[in-house]
């Protein structure tokens, strides 16, 4: 086993939904209806009928038995929990090239998602066998964290842009593996953990200056409540929770989609709807909305509904967010808002992105949960990132969410982990520098890079 | 924490849960289960509960495994299921061979680590009680009663529950050396070498918890394993502690399929000299017999029983470096050679929550360590090292890997000193008083 044997793509075999509480509604259902009635939605759809019916089944009862291992809080408490909007509760299931996430997101609706991966690898913890050539090998699971990021990314997205339609829910999930996979239908685990905004470095001016356009364009619309604007990928502003605005930014950003004002690649990704009214997201951009016309998108943001209007233009992405409109009159001229006044807004922003892109930091990672800022530097010699090394790296960040620090020496690299509230900072420096010289090396580059932000 | 160094406090086994089943509210309220089975959901050993009134519960699990596997697969190809996760509770399976063992937690701070190793080996224990030719009877005949086979050993297999949860010895798959001179060390092992029958295997001098010096014979590996469960089994039985003893045993390391024969005699308690022989006969007995009076003649005209007593007494003992250096709280050292030298606290038996607690961290660091070990290059395994802000971490250190923990607040210059004090104690020179080495 080398280090380049093990890593964290995935695709979803299995997906489906099902309600154990339905019952069928015909007169005297058999067993086959009953099963049939609970299972509200399963990809892939050319799955065997009689597979379909057993898994369903199995998952129920697989959730169930084991649940009763569980410490479960007494009914108050449960109450109390799902009026918090706390309920989701996720069962994880691993097997060698296998993981099974059940996620009881209501009563009356779970979720059941295959992701079928490389083999984990078996540690053996002594060297020579003894009787039997298995002993003292075991399967070392990934925390069980990084799958349930995935069920909770589909479930949080699911009730922001279909509010739980179950009608929707197959071209829902055709879009958002779409979006998230890194190629064909292979996704990554750490990308579902590590789901951030990256944090452009704007100065007073620009952030000013947009906020002006988005002012002007309220004036145009008064029903406007929320924007999220970004650009080339770049976090600028939002009014939504940060959270949020994560989602958004998933959504149509997607996995790592290359954000150009090429509107041919975009389309790759997000064929225009006309094929099908109802295949996609209408990924509708209001620069052409005159010209081709559109039925309002929507959102539904703390389970009220809303439309959402999105504006793309020299790679200025404004998500406007407003109450349903009764009719879009505005909208043409809320158009005109912004592509007369984001020129200027964009020349700024083209040459603050050039310029902290080419700046010649330390290498680091840093996520306040939010927002993501990494640098590499020449300088220094740190080798390639394998996929130990991100192995490594996934393991400090979710270490870090119950420790301050967190340092360890691996694989030729240093990794220095710090966490002040929110904002992690990992440092990678190379293994030669000694320990007694490590916290001096990485106060160096704090003090360069993150000064007064106490870290 | 004020224990006699002295005295192992063993575990203490209530069997009044042999009456509780799965079927009463209450069986879910104990923190942990494990269970035995086969592979076709035959029980083998509950804990708690009792396995006739298990064994529909345990079917059930089993039916589960088994169609779980099966319909989830389009090449149904078997895989393995290790481990289920339910919210606050971990469910950890273990296959081995045509026996499956599980373990449920809902104590979030169990380390996933030490369960597997718990039932691994629980897994040996259980082949010593009943031999690998149990894994053969169940592949001829799955509805082999294995059970029934168990019969009085169950403690055995519950004992082996609570030392793999709670030993570092089990943990870490190694044996406790009992820290001493060099020189004493060279003594006892030339008189160990000096009685050699031409059937004995290996000679060890020990206690329940430590292990004084073995012998083996010439380019025989004798299994850290099978120490752990001769130790194990004297835990176990106490008549094993009194007179002489030539009992069948099944060391698996050694020979799985069938037994060997341990003469056990603990001549001045708590020490004792358990000789191993391929040999059953009576005759072998007698020589046993003889050639342990011989060393205790030798350790008697030495007075070596009083120096090993005293030795005993002061271990396990609190390093100067515990004492001098409140910053450092704890630490345990493995030697790459499968010994563990573990200050403060026994080996087995009882020792309070804080260490508990200790162990639980250890537990999770050293897993991180063993996968670096298998998944890292060359160079990945050298000068591995981990350190957080709870206090706890790991150095490797030639040839040992210290664990350590020290007190949470401490600046991080503060904590590379403490390491290099650490590492200074264990110097290569050093390592001679605290493990048993290959004699030159």
């Amino acid at each position: 086993m080398n280090q380049d044997q093990l890593n964290f793509d995935f695709s979803v075999k299995a997906l489906f939904i099902f309600n154990p509480l339905a019952v069928p509604t015909i007169p005297k259902p058999s067993e086959q209806d009953q099963q049939d009635a609970k299972l509200i939605y399963y990809y892939p759809q050319g799955a065997n009928i009689e597979e379909k019916r057993i898994q369903t089944g199995m998952a129920e009862g697989i959730f169930q038995f084991f649940a009763q291992f569980n410490p479960s809080p007494n009914l108050m408490e449960q109450q109390e929990n799902k009026s918090k909007n706390e309920s989701l509760q996720f069962q994880t299931i691993h097997l060698e090239q296998q993981t099974h996430i059940i996620c009881r997101v209501r009563e009356d609706l779970f979720l059941f998602i295959t992701l079928a991966h490389q083999k984990i690898p078996k540690i053996k913890t002594i060297v020579e066998d003894y009787f039997f050539s298995e002993c003292n090998k075991f399967h070392y699971s990934l925390s069980k964290n990084l799958y349930t990021n995935i069920a909770e990314n589909f479930v949080a997205n699911f009730e922001l842009f279909y509010g739980y339609d179950l009608t929707q829910v197959n071209h829902f999930t055709q879009r958002w593996i779409l979006c998230n996979a890194r190629y064909g239908t292979v996704l990554n685990l750490f990308n579902f953990q590590s789901f951030s905004l990256k944090y452009a470095q704007i100065d007073a001016a620009i952030y000013l200056h947009l906020q002006s356009i988005l002012t002007f364009g309220r004036q145009q619309e008064a029903q406007i409540t929320d924007y999220v604007v970004f650009y080339a990928g770049y976090f600028l502003f939002s009014t939504l929770p940060h959270q949020k605005a994560i989602l958004f930014k998933e959504h149509y950003y997607g996995g790592g989609l290359p954000w150009t004002n090429l509107e041919s690649k975009i389309n790759l990704k997000f064929p225009a709807c006309a094929e099908s009214q109802i295949a996609y997201l209408n990924f509708f951009n209001l620069k052409n909305a005159i010209r081709e016309g559109f039925t309002g998108q929507i959102v539904y943001l703390n389970k009220q509904k809303k439309n959402i209007f999105t504006y793309l233009d020299k790679q200025l992405l404004i998500i406007a967010i407003a109450n349903p409109l009764k009719d879009l009159q505005n909208l043409p001229n809320l158009v005109n808002v912004f592509s007369k006044q984001i020129d200027k807004l964009v020349y700024k922003l083209e040459m603050a992105i050039e310029q902290s892109q080419k700046q010649d930091f330390v290498r680091f990672i840093y996520f306040n949960g939010v927002n993501l800022a990494y640098r590499i530097s020449s300088q220094l010699i740190v080798p390639k990132m394998s996929s130990e090394n991100l192995r490594i790296l996934q393991l400090v960040y979710e270490k870090l969410n119950t420790r301050n620090q967190y340092v360890i020496r691996i694989a030729g690299v240093w990794f220095y982990g710090n966490r002040v509230s929110e904002r992690k900072v990992v440092y990678i420096l190379p293994a030669n520098i000694p320990l007694s010289k490590v916290e001096e090396e990485v106060n160096k580059i704090a003090e360069q890079t993150f000064p007064n932000l106490l870290l | 924490m004020s224990t006699d160094p002295y005295q192992y406090k063993s575990h203490v086994i209530n069997v009044s849960y042999s009456e509780i089943s799965p079927d009463i509210p209450e069986f879910f309220t104990h923190k942990r289960h494990v269970f035995i089975m086969t592979n076709t959901g035959r029980p083998i050993y509950v804990r708690y509960g009792n396995e006739i009134k298990s064994s529909i519960f345990l079917a059930t699990i089993n039916a589960i495994f088994q169609k779980f596997l099966l319909f989830f697969f389009e090449d149904k190809e078997k895989q393995t299921l290790f481990r289920i996760s339910h919210d606050k509770c971990n469910i950890y399976i273990l296959q081995r061979n045509q026996i499956t063992y599980i373990c449920t937690t809902n104590s979030l701070q169990d380390s996933e680590f030490i369960i597997y190793q718990m039932l691994d080996f629980l897994n040996t224990q259980l082949i010593s009680i009943v031999t690998d030719q149990a894994n053969v009877h169940l592949t001829q005949k799955p509805n082999y009663d294995l059970a029934f086979s168990v019969g009085g050993s169950r403690n055995l297999l519950t004992l082996a529950v609570k030392n793999g949860l709670y030993s570092p010895c089990i943990a870490f798959n190694s044996i406790c050396t009992l820290p001493m001179a060099v020189s004493l060390r060279q003594f006892i092992h030339n008189n160990l070498k000096e009685i050699k029958l031409p059937n004995i295997i290996a000679s060890l001098l020990l206690t329940e918890t430590f292990v004084i010096d073995i012998w083996r014979q010439k380019n025989m590996e004798f299994k850290t394993s099978d120490i752990l469960i001769i130790q194990s089994m004297i835990q176990g039985q106490g008549q094993l502690k009194k007179g002489e003893n030539w009992i069948p045993i099944c060391l698996p390391g050694l020979s799985a399929m069938g037994f060997v024969y341990a003469y056990i005699n603990f001549f001045e308690k708590p020490i004792g000299i358990v000789m191993i022989s391929d040999d059953n006969s009576l005759d072998m007995f007698e020589q046993c017999k003889e050639a342990a009076q011989v060393l205790i003649q030798k350790f008697n005209s030495n007075n070596l029983q009083q120096t090993l007593l005293s030795n005993l007494q002061n271990n396990p003992n609190t390093p100067k470096c515990l004492d001098k250096y409140t910053q450092i709280k704890h630490f345990i050292v493995k030697h790459n050679s499968g010994q563990v030298y573990l200050p403060v606290f026994q080996a087995f038996g009882v020792n309070n929550k804080t260490f508990k607690f200790y162990m639980q961290q250890y537990g999770e660091l050293y897993k991180d360590f063993m996968i670096s070990q298998s998944l890292g290059n060359s160079d990945a395994k050298q000068n591995y090292f981990v350190w957080d802000s709870k206090g706890f971490g790991i150095t490797q250190y030639h040839d040992v890997v210290i664990l350590f923990c020290f007190n949470e607040l401490i600046e991080f210059q503060q904590m590379v000193q403490n390491v290099h004090i650490l590492q200074r104690m264990f110097r290569t020179e050093e390592l001679g008083y605290y493990f048993v080495l290959k004699q030159s």
